[in-house]
């Protein structure tokens, strides 16, 4: 390194830390969703709308906006769509419905997500 | 002709496997249910684990890979938009094996772990089995209810250890439904190899960083926090909101959680990271009057099921507690098998020796902080942003246009300013008084 303080911008950093020097990746839902296991117990859903009239009458739908994958979705005829499959089992929905109109319970054992870190 | 055991276990946590380590260790025959496939498949906690209780039963743990790294820094920081202010402790001087009993941990790990250790001591773990509800005869608990073939067995005692949502404690009447209060986790476990770890934070060997972000940008100054904690070669990284807080603001969480990753301060901690696992989880953060009755007869509520939490940002604990409330049950238990006796009075001593241990006592002082919290939405909403910005007003350098600099004495008056008109001096020091008084009194 000479008095100027040249050689700083041209060292290079270590071999093994430049691999790490780019941002971070960011992911979609969807991409988030493939981090995870998920082993679908097909034709049993463990989550449903209990009474789709009820969900007509809903403004808030808070249930589309607090899940954390995302797994509900508003029709254009009103109605509540839930992706139970790529549920990941919080218990969100369940208490944040004002109107209690999510039928809610654990997919049957060996079904569902399966964390490696958690 | 329904099974029959001394105890079943619905959960296999840390709390479940504690009280099933020692309930077989003292000879009685007990289950555990385990939705997934292997405790601790299904768990998700941010996570510090104060190992207290674990370093009382298993001494040895330090050396059997079940935590991640031994906590030195703890950094406690409030983001804006482009700027941090940040306090940090940094504590090199505990000494091993475990140091200041404050390690970075992974669930998928830490419960099966722990729940081989219930195993190894006689406990019967099965996993791939959920349990929906109690077996009830005469308003008194006598069993569990398997979804699953010939799927009820009878016990003495059932204790339900089944996490924030405990569909157990509901099922057996000892509780209602959840408040909004209750606290949404969500994480993201992102690779980064150890030297770079290291490098990056500061740490030598196993040494492990926490960093917890209040309010502010790290969650659009809603209630709630960020945090980041280092794992051997994985970082974990999250945030945690209340329901309620989370209703209000109206975004997705996941979105949430890529905006407080990008924060430019967080960014450049998390430079070369690869997402491994994307994971949330309830925190079930809530008054007194909403939690479950501890004790009825022939139950027992232990850890999470029981709200047992201190989701405070300082301290964010839970699963000591859980394994405290564990070791609990299981002396009651043992106790009342002795007698013969499993009514809610004999199970009671459990409920008496909750609260006088530091689970009930930290629950207790520091709820009532969060209910503080939640008249005064301030705290996130608004001083993250103010104390950073006097700080940038303090610490700005400004020249003048004759090549001088504006002297320090403006910049301080400009603080002040701020201080008065911004911050609003009265007001904030009503808030510290109140929030002194919540933690005090």
């Amino acid at each position: 390194m000479n008095a100027e303080g040249k050689d700083r911008e041209q060292s290079p950093a270590p071999a093994d830390l430049g691999n790490y020097l780019g941002p971070p990746k960011l992911i979609s839902r969807d991409d988030k969703l493939a981090t995870l296991a998920i082993k679908v117990h097909e034709g049993s859903p463990h989550l449903k709308i209990v009474d789709q009239k009820v969900c007509l009458q809903c403004l808030e739908k808070p249930c589309t906006v607090t899940c954390p994958v995302e797994n509900y979705k508003v029709e254009e005829n009103g109605h509540t769509t839930i992706f139970w499959s790529s549920c990941i089992e919080c218990g969100v929905c369940r208490i944040i419905c004002p109107y209690h109109n999510i039928s809610w319970r654990y997919p049957t054992g060996g079904f569902g997500v399966t964390y490696r870190y958690g | 002709m329904a099974e029959r055991f001394d105890v079943a276990i619905v959960g296999a946590g840390p709390g479940a496997s504690m009280a099933a380590y020692l309930l077989a260790k003292g000879g009685l025959e007990v289950v555990v249910f385990e939705r997934g496939d292997y405790p601790g498949a299904k768990a998700m906690f941010g996570g510090v684990l104060y190992t207290t209780v674990l370093s009382k039963f298993f001494p040895e743990f330090p050396q059997e890979n079940c935590v991640e790294r031994h906590v030195v820094e703890k950094r406690f920081s409030m983001l804006a938009k482009d700027d941090e202010l940040a306090l940090s402790f940094k504590f090199l001087g505990f000494e091993p094996p475990y140091y200041n009993h404050s390690f970075t941990a992974l669930r998928a790990v830490l419960d099966r772990y722990l729940a081989r250790k219930a195993q190894e001591a006689g406990a019967v773990i099965v996993t791939q089995t959920v349990v929906d509800s109690v077996l009830m005869r005469d308003g008194r608990v006598t069993g569990v209810r398997a979804r699953r073939e010939g799927g009820e067995v009878e016990a003495n005692v059932v204790i339900a250890a089944d996490g924030a949502n405990s569909l157990i404690a509901q099922s057996a009447g000892l509780r209602g439904e959840l408040p909004l209060s209750v606290i949404l986790g969500i994480k993201e476990v992102l690779s980064l190899p150890r030297p770079v770890i290291e490098d990056r934070f500061s740490l030598e060997g196993d040494e492990g960083a926490a960093y917890e972000y209040l309010g502010g940008e790290a969650v659009r100054g809603a209630m709630g926090a960020g945090f980041l904690y280092t794992n051997r070669d994985t970082i974990s990284i999250g945030l945690g909101i209340t329901l309620d807080s989370l209703k209000k603001l109206g975004a997705q969480p996941d979105e949430l959680l890529n905006e407080f990753k990008m924060h430019p301060v967080i960014r450049r901690l998390l430079r070369g990271t690869t997402p491994q696992e994307y994971s949330a989880h309830l925190i079930p953060e809530m008054t007194p009057q909403d939690l479950p009755r501890f004790v009825g007869d022939g139950i027992l509520v232990i850890g999470g099921a029981a709200g047992l939490v201190n989701a405070n940002p300082l301290f964010h604990e839970g699963t000591n507690m859980a394994m405290a409330s564990g070791v609990l049950a299981a002396q009651t238990i043992l106790e009342a098998q002795k007698k013969g006796d499993y009514s809610a009075a004999a199970l009671e001593p459990y409920a008496a020796r909750l609260r006088e241990s530091f689970a009930w006592q930290d629950y207790a002082r520091y709820q009532r902080l969060t209910r503080m919290a939640e008249t005064h939405p301030q705290f996130f909403a608004k001083y993250p942003y103010e104390f950073a910005a006097m700080a940038r007003k303090l610490f700005s350098v400004i020249p003048t246009d004759d090549g001088m600099q504006v002297p320090k004495r403006k910049l301080e008056l400009a603080v002040a300013d701020h201080a008065l008109a911004e911050l609003g001096l009265m007001s904030f020091g009503m808030d510290l008084l109140d929030a002194a008084k919540a933690a005090v009194i």
